[in-house]
Formats: C-alpha cells, structure tokens, sequence
C-alpha cells in the first residue's frame, strides 16, 4: 500500500460515464422523495479507478440534487481508497450507512468523539461488485433527515434498483453500442489515506450489495466516429 | 513575491520534492533551460503532453520547496506540447509568475489545425496494453479525445484560450509571440533576442497585435518546439506528415497509381496503411480485424510482449501467433486490399543500414503499425526494397511526386538553429538521446492540476 496526501483537484471522467450513471441517480432521487421532500438529499456516484497503477476512488458525477447537479470541483475528485464511508464499502464489500440515533444531539456528540464533522444528518454507501468481488462503483448518498438511511426497507429498495442497473450493464458489455464503449480500467495497487471508520457508522451485513458479472471496471467512453 | 502566497498553507512533502528534483533532471539541459521530449524516441502529441505536465508538476514542486525558484518563464513553441506547459503554469501558479510564449508560424497548434486527414488518438501507439483504446486522453490540462488533427488541435487552442481567460488575470502575466522573424537563445547568460508579433487573447482565441523587438533575461527557458521540421529529400517534394493529401481516397480516373513510401518509423508505416487498405481508419483497424475476440488478443499479445524487452523485435513474435491469433486478421485484411495502388516500401534507412524487411520491427514504430504491416505484408499488400531510393523509385516505375519521404525530423538540427551558444549543450542532447529517460507516464499526483472551469467535466 501507498500512502500518499492526495491533492484536491478533479481528473477528467469521460462524460459517458457520467451520463451512464445519473439518469440512474434521477430515478432514486425520485424514488426517495416519492412520500415527502428529504431535506439536503444529495447523490452521487464513485468509482475504482486507477492511473499508473495506482488505485484510487474517483467520483464519477455531480451529486445530483433536487435543484440539479452540483458540479464545480466535484466531477473527477480522486480520493484515497480508505476515506471515509466509502472507504469502508471499499475495503469489506459491504453497504454501510449511520447507525440509527434517538435525536440529532445523540448524532453530534458521537460525531464530536470520532472528532469528524459532518455536514448531513444521515448518510448510505453502497458498493456494486465485480466479477472477482472487487468493487467497481460505490453510490453515496446523505441528507438531513435522521435515521433516513436507518430504514431497512429503503435501503433495500435502493439496492433492488442498483441490482437491475447491474443487469442492464452487464448486458451492454456483453453486446455494446457501437460507439459507446466500456473501455477497462486496470487494477491499482491501493492508495491509503488517513481512513475513516467511525464509530456513528455500521456496516449493513443483512443486505447483499448489488454485482455485476462482466463489468470488471466503469469506463464509458463515445468513439469519434 | 505573490507565489510566495500560494505556498504559504502547503505542507512540506518530503516524497514528492525527490520524486520532483528527479523528474526535472530529466529535462534539464543546462542551468535553467529544459526540453520537453525533443530527443525522446516515444513522438506523440499525447506523449508530449504528458511530458509536459510532468516537467510543470516538477517545477511546481521545486518552487514549492524552495529548491528551485521558477521565477520569470519563456516557454518555446505553440503547439500542444508548449500550449500545455504555460496552460498548466498559469493554472498552478494561478497567473502569479510572468510567462512568455513564442512562436515561429503565426497561429498556435499550427501543425494540426486544418490536418483533416489525419487521426490522432491519445494512446492507441501503446496497443495492446489495457485501456490503450480509450478515446480519451484523460489529461487535466488541454484534456481532447480521438478526432481528426484538425479536431485535436481546436480543443486544445480553445481550452488553452479558457485556461489564460480564467488564470492569466494578473497584468503581465502571459505574453505571446507569434510570426518570429527572428529569434536567438544563448544559455550563458539565459536570455532570448526576438522580433516577432504579439498576439493579443480576444475570448477564447487570439488575434494579430503589433510587431515588436526585444532581448531578455529570464529564469527558466522550456523548449517545447516538438521534434522540429521533417527532413526532405531531394528531389521528392513530399509534403509535411501533417498536410492534407489524398492517398487514403479511391482513385477517381479508374487507373492504378503506383507509389513509393520510404522510411519504417510510424509516419511512413501509416501511409502504407492509408495506401493499401480500402477504408482505413486508425480509431477502428484494431476491431475490424479481430472483432469479438479483441480482447482475447489483446491480453494475449499484452501478456507474450511483457516478457521481452521493449526494444525486442517483434517479427518472429507475429510469425510465431500467424496461424493461431492472427489468422482471422490476416483473412480480414486480405480481403480489404486496395486495388488501385501498387506501393513499395522504401526501407533501406538513412544510413543504408537496413538489409531485409524483418530488421524494421524493432522499437522505431508502435507495436500497432508494426502488426499492421507485417499483416499487410503477408497479404502482399506492398512490395519492400533496402536500394538506393533513387534507385527503388525507378524500378518501381513510381513518378517523383508519388514519392512519400518520411525520414522523421532534425531535431538537432533545429535546435542549433535557435540557439546560438549550442556547442556548449551538444553534449547534454547526446546524453538525452541516449538515456530516453523523459517518462510519458503520468507522475503527477491526481489532483495536482487545477482545471478550468469551462473544462469542468460538464
């Protein structure tokens, strides 16, 4: 393992992977204000991806919000592969998300004796596995309505959604456009940073993360002509 | 000094400072001046602009650590490797250091722009290794995907325009010189005498400002000039590699054209291609010819030429896959073979070193083009011949100006005739020459390079 201090700006992501993805993202969103608004909801995408050998997570899209996409900065971030929640789906394969807490002053405290901030109130990490259990794409989300993420039956619809764009995927690499092609990604070694497993989050071993079984690694990218 | 600033919160990196101190050696000429891959032999525009991030990030890192203050730069040429120096300066360094740019023709990227016949594709040279297909090169400053030249080169002038819009805000922070009439470098003490004409940025682009004269000092001297003008051959006019020509179209008055290409590095190996293939297309030979099991091929080949050295040649190796991997290619080709020309490769060298046509598969041509002919070759695609080129043009019953002499660049050449102290450094070049040690792989760590907004990934 590596250990580096990354810098914080973006590296390009093909704008067909980034279109592969939010429609996907539309949909949850959708999904999850079906019932009623969630506050500061926010999702996004991220990817293993690698450069010179060097493994990294990278996200892949804007976090799709309900005004839109918050782009600047965002699109391309790379980040050590143990950071934070990500970090965790990363390195065990499994969902992850913030316990479930009786009030918010239960969250803060807890959060001040991790000594992290957080900006959000309730959080969900969702990796999507390869053919060879590696992780290929985590799905953030967080928003500002605690326990939001607490709730089994929405995770699990999550997942369930997650699951058929792993199919749809699958498929394409199988019998792809044309023009529009996954182009792979080689393995990296992984590059450590500070880390990130904290004490307000909990692994979800009760729900399977979604897999893919040809999909080894996220690359989108359109040919010229 | 106003860079001072940007450095003020940035922790010391002991890692990266050495890693940086050993990149910059590599480009290092002398005491301040450095050359992005003029005497490197890997020659592509993508591998250019690696290089070039490289040298910044090093630099950059240098200041930051106060080994080596970058102080007042002049960057030389305006193609994409030069237009991706001062870009990723001005991004870095956010327009706090005074840049200069020169350049001879009057336009920047004058190579490409208009090359509509010709393909660029960031790292198809690199074939078969893993993502050496993708259509993008992924690059944080000037980024571009595959296209024609001309394609290539408009986003790469336009993202350079963005990049002085949103970095160059500090007064004098970036000055161009286009249409030099003269220009002189001496190294000892560095400094540069030119009379050119400044280009004034009008959005995105720029346009013709006056004419002016003037000699300076400056701190740190970047040639990024690319490998300078393709040697000619008298009497054979061929125009440059980048010029638009029709060789890759049908000919219209039914007869058959006879051609002579000479030479065996890529430039000439991908005539031959234009010339006896029927629809030849660089972006997607590699599919055609192995369809579904592409990437079988690809792993396999990947795999076998892992185990041998990069300069290996590769001749025996494709003889030795003929009839198992190669053989639905070698059918493929066969089939799609030009029958309107008839084309002789020229490969007896500059030096008439060259006996037979298996000594042209060792490192002076990508793994790709080497494929492609020794696939063409097996389908008698084309003739070869190691005579005089005045001789092999006769025999081929070839006209002069059917003759393709594709003998690569003078380099060296060029460079003395820029710099005016050059004896001093011919020792330096030979050294660069014979180390290849400018890496074209990224060190740079992800994130070093602030984009521009327009380039935001939207």
């Amino acid at each position: 393992m590596t250990e580096v201090s990354l810098y914080g700006n973006p590296e390009p992501v093909p704008p067909a992977s980034q279109l592969a993805v939010l429609p996907f993202l539309a949909a949850i969103d959708g999904y999850l204000r079906e019932d009623t608004d969630v506050p500061d909801l926010r999702i996004t995408v991220h990817r293993a991806m690698s450069r010179e050998g060097q493994g990294y997570l990278q996200q892949v899209c804007a976090y799709l919000r309900r005004d839109g996409g918050d782009w600047q900065g965002k699109v391309g971030r790379t980040f050590a592969v143990d950071t934070g929640i990500m970090g965790a789906a990363y390195e065990s394969g499994k969902l992850w998300r913030t316990k479930r807490f009786k009030e918010i002053s239960e969250l803060t405290a807890a959060l001040k004796e991790d000594n992290v901030g957080s900006g959000a109130q309730s959080w969900l990490a969702v990796p999507f596995l390869g053919p060879q259990d590696q992780v290929v794409l985590i799905l953030y989300a967080d928003c500002n309505q605690l326990n939001f993420f607490a709730d089994d039956a929405r995770v699990k619809r999550i997942v369930a959604m997650s699951k058929g764009f792993c199919r749809l995927f699958d498929w394409l690499q199988k019998d792809p456009f044309e023009k529009l092609r996954n182009f792979p990604l080689q393995k990296g070694d992984p590059v450590k940073g500070v880390g990130g497993v904290y004490s307000v989050q909990e692994a979800v071993p009760n729900i399977e993360p979604p897999r893919f079984l040809l999909v080894p690694s996220f690359n989108y990218e359109a040919a010229a002509a | 000094m106003i860079c001072s600033k940007l450095f003020e919160s940035s922790a010391p990196d002991v890692a990266a400072a050495a890693k940086a101190a050993e990149i910059e050696k590599t480009f290092r000429v002398c005491d301040g001046l450095y050359l992005v891959g003029g005497m490197e032999r890997g020659v592509t525009l993508y591998n250019q602009q690696v290089r070039a991030h490289n040298l910044v990030w090093a630099l950059f890192e240098l200041d930051r650590h106060q080994s080596r203050e970058i102080g007042r730069v002049a960057v030389i040429g305006g193609g994409a490797a030069g237009l991706t120096v001062v870009a990723g300066l001005l991004a870095r360094y956010r327009g706090s250091i005074p840049i200069t740019l020169f350049e001879r023709l009057w336009d920047l990227c004058p190579l490409q722009q208009g090359s509509d016949a010709r393909w660029l594709h960031p790292r198809i040279y690199e074939w078969p290794s893993a993502g050496s297909r993708a259509p993008s090169a992924s690059l944080p400053i000037l980024n571009w995907s595959e296209g024609r030249a001309s394609d290539v080169a408009n986003a790469l002038v336009k993202g350079f325009g963005d990049h002085c819009q949103e970095f160059a805000l500090e007064p004098g922070s970036f000055t161009a010189f286009i249409g030099l009439r003269n220009f002189q470098v001496r190294t000892e003490p560095l400094t540069i005498d030119w009379v050119g004409t400044r280009a004034e940025r009008q959005g995105s682009f720029f346009r013709r400002g006056n004419p002016e004269g003037n000699s300076a000092a400056f701190d740190t001297v970047i040639f990024a000039t690319g490998f300078g003008l393709e040697r000619s051959v008298a009497p054979y006019q061929t125009s440059s590699y980048w010029r638009n020509e029709q060789i890759a179209q049908p000919i219209l008055n039914g007869e058959s054209q006879r051609y002579v290409v000479s030479g065996y590095g890529d430039g000439a190996l991908v005539d031959v291609c234009r010339l006896t293939i029927e629809r030849f297309r660089q972006d997607t030979i590699v599919y055609e010819l192995f369809g579904d099991r592409l990437e079988e091929v690809e792993q396999k080949i990947d795999s076998d030429l892992k185990r041998v050295e990069t300069t290996a040649n590769l001749f025996s190796y494709f003889r030795s896959i003929e009839h198992g991997y190669l053989a639905n290619a070698l059918s493929e080709l066969k089939a799609r073979i030009r029958k309107d020309t008839a084309v002789a490769l020229h490969i007896r060298g500059a030096e008439g070193k060259i006996t037979s046509f298996s000594e042209i598969f060792g490192p002076t041509s990508s793994r790709l083009n080497r494929l492609l002919i020794y696939l063409l070759h097996r389908s008698g695609a084309f003739s070869t011949s190691v005579a005089k080129l005045e001789e092999c043009v006769r025999s081929h019953r070839a006209s002069p100006d059917t003759v393709l002499c594709r003998h690569g660049t003078d380099t060296r050449g060029h460079l003395r005739a820029i710099i005016a102290d050059c004896d001093k450094i011919e020792k330096r070049l030979d050294e660069m020459w014979r180390e290849q040690a400018q890496t074209p792989s990224r060190v740079w760590r992800p994130g070093a390079f602030p984009i521009s907004i327009q380039g935001n990934q939207r």
